[in-house]
């Protein structure tokens, strides 16, 4: 199937965004879950496997990533239920309205949750010595 | 006030690319894309083709794409795009006879699928069939549409996708789906429920956007999914 993105034939609306976004967090989310699938396949391979994944999963590339699985889960769900809502015919002519909410409810639960995720303790690193107060 | 028209530009017979070709026109207020088309035409380029009949916005023929957006040339002031460079472009999504002009062929093809026309199995009587304002009111949207193609033309879905009945010719069927005195609701749902029919509806809602006459078809488009599936339970 060809993806049907409108980069330059058309002018971008909200509605746009809100579909292309859809589509890079599916797409996102099913490379996250084959991910998942090869993580779990070779945590139960034995011991020494498992701490070796648990190290690589420790690295802070997969722990910042881990905000980006967030975001991803969040708006592709809020954005899900603004589909589907629209599908149910409510509020179809406030889509625009209920994008904006979505975008607004997914900054907050992605804050909310980064600062959770976030690993902290690079901080500490050197290399952001004089940075910090 | 000057406006400088980029009119994109296709002749089969000399070109073997489309190319962009600006034309400086005079703007006052209240001057449409239309006026200024015809200015063009009057005055600089008699070649430049394009197509137009009322200027009214009921005809439906003066649909471009005007700065990237779907719209009817004549109901488009000059003034309210707030920029001096005007791009015109060719419908999306339709082959380009020339210039501005496209093939309406197909479009029309996928409206004739829906069946656009009132049916009655029963036998007539010899009175006319009543509707009541409340039956009317259901429908009294979806009847102003006057087929310009510019929902067509602004959904991505349609463009890459030739067999999409598309938010013009889906309108159409819901429009007569919920007319009361039509009979023909079975084989309409049957038509749209289709690979090619609702259920390709992305809800990107540019048609919305794009139409001139404020309609909703993403809506249609929805009522039409939820009636085939209402009847499926």
């Amino acid at each position: 199937m060809r993806l049907e993105i409108p980069f330059t034939k058309y002018a971008w609306h909200s509605g746009t965004i809100a579909w292309l976004l859809h589509r890079v967090t599916g797409g996102a989310l099913i490379f996250y879950l084959t991910l998942h699938v090869w993580v779990t396949h070779h945590l139960g391979k034995s011991p020494e496997e498992f701490d070796q994944m648990m190290k690589l999963l420790m690295h802070p590339a997969f722990r910042i990533g881990e905000i980006g699985l967030l975001a991803a889960i969040v708006y592709h769900s809020l954005n899900g239920m603004r589909v589907l809502l629209v599908d149910l015919g409510i509020g179809v002519r406030h889509q625009e309205k209920m994008f904006w909410w979505v975008i607004a409810l997914s900054f907050v639960l992605c804050v909310l949750g980064g600062l959770e995720l976030f690993p902290w303790y690079l901080l500490q690193n050197p290399i952001f010595k004089g940075l910090l107060p | 006030m000057k406006a400088i028209l980029r009119v994109k530009r296709f002749d089969p017979e000399k070109d073997r690319k489309a190319y962009s070709q600006d034309y400086e026109i005079g703007v006052q207020e209240g001057t449409t894309i239309l006026d200024g088309l015809l200015q063009v035409r009057g005055e600089q380029d008699g070649t430049l083709a394009f197509r137009r009949s009322c200027r009214s916005a009921i005809c439906g023929s003066c649909a471009m794409m005007i700065n990237k957006v779907a719209g009817l040339a004549c109901y488009t002031q000059i003034q309210e795009l707030r920029s001096q460079l005007i791009t015109l472009e060719p419908l999306q999504g339709y082959s380009v006879i020339r210039d501005l002009v496209v093939d309406m062929e197909p479009f029309f093809a996928k409206l004739k699928a829906v069946m656009p026309y009132m049916v009655h199995k029963t036998p007539p009587s010899d009175r006319e069939v009543p509707q009541s304002q409340e039956e009317h009111r259901l429908l009294a949207e979806a009847v102003t549409c006057i087929l310009c193609g510019s929902c067509s033309a602004s959904c991505p879905r349609y463009w890459h996708d030739e067999n999409y009945l598309g938010p013009a010719a889906l309108l159409k069927a819901y429009r007569f789906v919920l007319d009361s005195r039509d009979e023909a609701e079975e084989e309409r749902l049957a038509i749209v429920n289709d690979p090619s029919g609702v259920f390709r509806c992305r809800k990107i809602f540019n048609c919305v956007e794009a139409c001139p006459k404020k309609i909703n078809p993403t809506e249609a488009i929805t009522a039409l999914s939820r009636k085939i599936l209402t009847k499926k339970l």
